[in-house]
């Protein structure tokens, strides 16, 4: 399978005094097409740099990090393959789902028609087809979720960059976002899945890693597991504090 | 280029709903409305008063509205993280930049525009002759070019800086910029011996913008025409200004991590 995300050494310090904090340390993975993969970890564990880090919104520190081959922070033409839905997103509040799509879809610079076709199918799929026409500062946290993983799915990414996607979401919804990246999964699309909800990650991911105070502590297949993720992740987490 | 578009109608239609600055274009709009009611303290010389009035009022309201506006675009993005999604896209930081620049200077025609609207109709009930005098429009084009040179200073501060620092910032720069005579003085031998803060004086001269080049109420005033030679050329050194200051707000911007 080719590989859609590859890390080599990353590594994210950031500035303060006495040299800084580490984040983030030598990260080396590898995602491959058309899997789901999460990265699990405590808060602060280095999840959210690892994806900014991705997606170039973060410079590192040493090592590198590329999206289908290439540096995401100097080919910004990479990041029209891949979808991010941030933890907790804000958009624009005086636009409605519609504009909000449609201000994605012009930052793709899609034309009109497909466009309309795309935003159209998206609401269809996020169940907002009927509340199009909603600001997204009357929307629910839950509606909010599904306009931004709709935002995400605009222009038909090979990538899903996935942020504490069931963050907030009732149980309803959080079901319903599952259902949503399992559907990804089926057409063929690779996620890549941040959350500290071990439960939700063991439904949905193929494999697994887990970090620590920014470190890889281990990569694992969760159909490879004998006991629980959520076991599994106690036990290697208190041996590293142990060390 | 569509992408630029997208974000500046964005930033454009976002600004039109923020309630500071339709506070302040209100004021704006009584200040010039209240010009024609107290006109009759300069009994004989109404005209000039209105005149005089609306100029400053349009110039005054369109600096704050400038500040306000550019110091806040960028870290308002940051703050809300609307930033994250758009920076995520195939955006790069240049288009995002000159995007929520170009959004600004439209709220700005636009906030201009209404005034001038405004102060035409009270123009024309004065003295329909004045609300056609070139010396006039020419001036509120030079101010349309002072206030995007002040939101270009504003809008490059704001990447990389907070709301009130900009803000305090771009006040700043936009008084001292009134001040370039002084600077001008105090780097000639007959005001200044020492040589270092000559240099010094000279230096802040050259970089600083000469705001009262765009100010025509003078010539307006006393019924001056103005050559379109001096118009073109304060248009021009004024693009240059603004396409050096969003480079450096680009260098800037570019460096920064979200």
């Amino acid at each position: 399978m080719p590989v859609v995300i590859e890390t080599n050494g990353l590594s994210k310090t950031y500035r303060g005094p006495g040299g800084g904090t580490p984040a983030l340390v030598d990260l080396t993975l590898s995602v491959e097409e058309g899997e789901i993969f999460g990265l699990v970890g405590p808060n602060g564990s280095g999840k959210t740099t690892t994806l900014k880090l991705l997606l170039g919104l973060l410079y590192p520190t040493a090592g590198e990090a590329k999206l289908f081959g290439k540096n995401p922070a100097t080919d910004a033409g990479v990041r029209s393959r891949v979808g991010y839905l941030p933890e907790g997103p804000y958009f624009y509040e005086h636009l409605d789902a519609e504009e909000v799509l449609g201000f994605y879809a012009q930052l793709f610079q899609m034309p009109r028609e497909q466009a309309r076709e795309r935003i159209d199918a998206l609401l269809e799929q996020v169940d907002m087809a009927n509340r199009r026409h909603v600001r997204l500062g009357q929307c629910s946290k839950g509606m909010v979720q599904r306009i931004g993983l709709a935002q995400a799915l605009i222009n038909d990414p090979g990538l899903v960059l996935l942020d504490e996607p069931t963050s907030g979401l009732d149980p309803l919804g959080a079901r319903d976002m599952r259902n949503h990246i399992v559907a990804l999964k089926k057409q063929g699309k690779t996620v890549f899945l941040c959350s500290h909800i071990l439960s939700e990650v063991e439904r949905v991911c193929d494999r697994v890693a887990i970090l620590h105070q920014g470190r890889l502590l281990q990569v694992v297949r969760v159909n490879e597991l004998t006991g629980s993720l959520e076991d599994h992740f106690v036990q290697l987490v208190e041996e590293a504090e142990r060390h | 280029m569509s992408v630029v578009w997208a974000i500046a109608k964005t930033t454009f239609h976002e600004a039109l709903r923020r309630r500071v600055l339709n506070i302040v274009l209100l004021f704006a709009v009584v200040s010039i409305l209240a010009s024609r009611l107290f006109s009759w303290l300069s009994q004989g010389e109404e005209i000039k008063f209105i005149l005089d009035m609306s100029s400053n009022s349009i110039r005054f309201f369109s600096m704050l509205i400038a500040v306000l506006l550019g110091a806040s675009m960028i870290p308002a993005e940051v703050e809300r993280r609307t930033i994250f999604t758009i920076l995520a896209k195939p955006v790069g930081r240049t288009q995002f930049l000159l995007g929520k620049y170009l959004g600004g200077v439209l709220t700005l025609l636009t906030n201009i525009a209404i005034m001038g609207v405004i102060y035409l109709v009270v123009l024309v009930f004065k003295d329909r002759s004045y609300a056609f005098n070139a010396t006039l429009w020419e001036g509120v084009l030079l101010m349309v070019m002072e206030v995007s040179l002040l939101l270009a200073i504003a809008v490059a501060t704001s990447a990389v800086a907070s709301t009130p620092f900009t803000m305090v910032f771009a006040f700043f720069i936009y008084f001292t910029g009134h001040m370039g005579e002084v600077f001008r003085q105090l780097s000639s031998p007959e005001h200044v011996s020492n040589v270092g803060v000559r240099m010094l004086m000279g230096f802040i001269y050259a970089i600083l913008p000469h705001f009262p080049n765009f100010d025509l109420r003078e010539p307006l005033l006393l019924g001056e025409a103005v050559p379109l030679f001096y118009v073109g050329k304060v248009i021009v050194s004024a693009v240059v200004y603004i396409g050096v200051v969003l480079a450096i707000g680009h260098l800037l911007f570019s460096q920064r991590e979200f």
